[in-house]
């Protein structure tokens, strides 16, 4: 018996480090699961209140910058509200409808972008709003300048949101103009550019063309703006174009934002119930 | 064990562990690059105390990191394998044939026995750390040339730390 005790007592220092690197690789492989069961609400809550004190700093700073922003987006608004023949918008709801009855209904709810990385290969953005503001999981989050993330956690008072500069994210997107539609993603690369993969190779693509979201998915709305296309490749293993997409949004540089409600989303989540296609943008 | 040093280290991994997610995350050199200062800490412990709690107290800074940031449990990893191989890699460093952890003080070590400590403690760290963060093959020399330079933002960031704590280090 003594010699089993001697052996552990010899290599104690080894076994804790064995078991300690087994529950961190344990952690690795279960990350979503874990934090989303135990600890979301916690370190969303701390880190989320920390990182509003210090980002009510750095927007201080950016206050002029952000104002003139918000006033260019506010002329924008006001000069499509003026084509649209309408004086008293409702400002909380969007109903548009198009020639064949189709309809799309969002609601925005403004929110601060507290927290936002780019350097990693799976980035997140933290924001200020939770469901006590109508967060609610799988909301879009978008900018002024184009489509940011979708929302995974949404917390009481704060959320996390899955950046668009990250490797697990995939978003329908589509070519304006020819209206072909693939797959947003992102290389972890290169924080100024995403791919557009699943484009078949004889499409014609310039440089310069915009690519906006596809009104395929529940969570965007149709027609947002993502970037523009600075080059196009064959690629080798799936036979299909592969353009570089130069981001329109500077990810470096967050300050506001939106996030989209889809009012319809339960009930097209039930009819989609069978496929996966719903699984693409979550 | 259970005294004052006990105290002093939890609360400095906490510390770390806030200064980090909180300040030195959002130190970007030139969008893609960034210090992961807590290293610190593996650094600067006292060779000859507890390994036991060494270790466990490099698991719980890691742990309370990726709690914040989200990352499952890489920088628990990193920081316990980077913790257990240290005393390694100070033997090799020491240049000594009958080596005592228990004598050995970093008042000891030359000039360029700490750069070379530093340098290789960090590399190791930042190489481990961000190809766990890949979790893949492709573009794995993009992943190591990002440790390579994070390292050297790493490494002056220390240097800045030593010079502005060298009483409290050398023990």
């Amino acid at each position: 018996m003594q010699y089993i005790l001697n052996a552990i007592r010899r290599n104690g220092v080894f076994i804790i480090f064995i078991f300690l690197e087994c529950f961190a690789l344990f952690l690795i492989f279960r990350k979503n699961i874990y934090h989303e069961t135990l600890l979301a609400e916690a370190s969303t809550s701390f880190t989320g209140f920390t990182n509003d004190k210090i980002s009510a700093i750095t927007n201080f700073i950016n206050l002029p910058a952000t104002n003139q922003e918000l006033q260019k987006e506010n002329a924008m608004l006001r000069e499509r509200l003026v084509h649209l023949g309408i004086k008293n918008a409702r400002t909380k709801k969007f109903t548009k409808t198009d020639s064949l009855g189709y309809q799309q209904t969002y609601t925005f709810v403004p929110a601060d972008v507290i927290n936002n990385s780019i350097i990693k290969t799976q980035n997140y953005i933290t924001i200020d709003k939770g469901r006590n503001h109508g967060v609610e999981k799988g909301d879009g989050l978008i900018s002024n300048k184009g489509v940011l993330g979708i929302v995974t956690y949404a917390g009481a008072n704060y959320s996390r949101a899955i950046s668009l500069l990250n490797k697990d994210i995939k978003v329908n997107a589509r070519i304006k103009g020819n209206e072909y539609f693939g797959t947003l993603v992102w290389d972890g690369k290169d924080a100024r550019f995403a791919q557009l993969t699943e484009i078949p190779k004889y499409i014609k693509v310039n440089k310069g063309d915009t690519i906006e979201t596809d009104g395929k998915s529940p969570v965007f709305p149709e027609g947002l703006m993502i970037g523009t296309v600075v080059s196009k490749a064959n690629d080798n293993v799936t036979g299909e174009l592969k353009i570089q997409v130069k981001l329109k949004q500077d990810f470096g540089n967050l300050s506001h934002a939106y996030v989209v409600t889809n009012l319809n989303k339960i009930e097209i989540k039930q009819v989609e119930k069978s496929d996966t296609i719903i699984n693409n943008v979550q | 064990m259970y005294n004052k040093d006990l105290f002093v280290n939890i609360a400095s991994i906490i510390l770390l562990a806030l200064a980090q997610v909180f300040i030195f995350n959002h130190i970007n050199f030139l969008g893609s690059y960034q210090p992961y200062i807590y290293i610190v800490f593996i650094l600067f412990y006292p060779p000859y105390a507890n390994r036991y709690l060494f270790i466990f107290l490099a698991f719980l800074m890691g742990l309370m990191i990726d709690i914040l940031e989200y990352t499952g449990g890489i920088h628990a990893f990193t920081l316990t394998f980077v913790a257990f191989y240290r005393n390694l890699i100070i033997k090799l460093l020491s240049g000594k044939i009958n080596f005592e952890m228990e004598y050995f003080n970093f008042n000891t070590f030359s000039i360029s026995q700490w750069i070379f400590y530093m340098a290789i403690i960090i590399l190791f760290h930042h190489s481990i750390l961000l190809l766990l963060e890949n979790f893949k093959f492709t573009g794995i020399l993009t992943v190591l040339n990002n440790a390579l330079i994070s390292s050297g933002i790493t490494f002056i960031f220390v240097i800045i730390y030593k010079i502005l704590f060298k009483n409290k280090i050398s023990v």
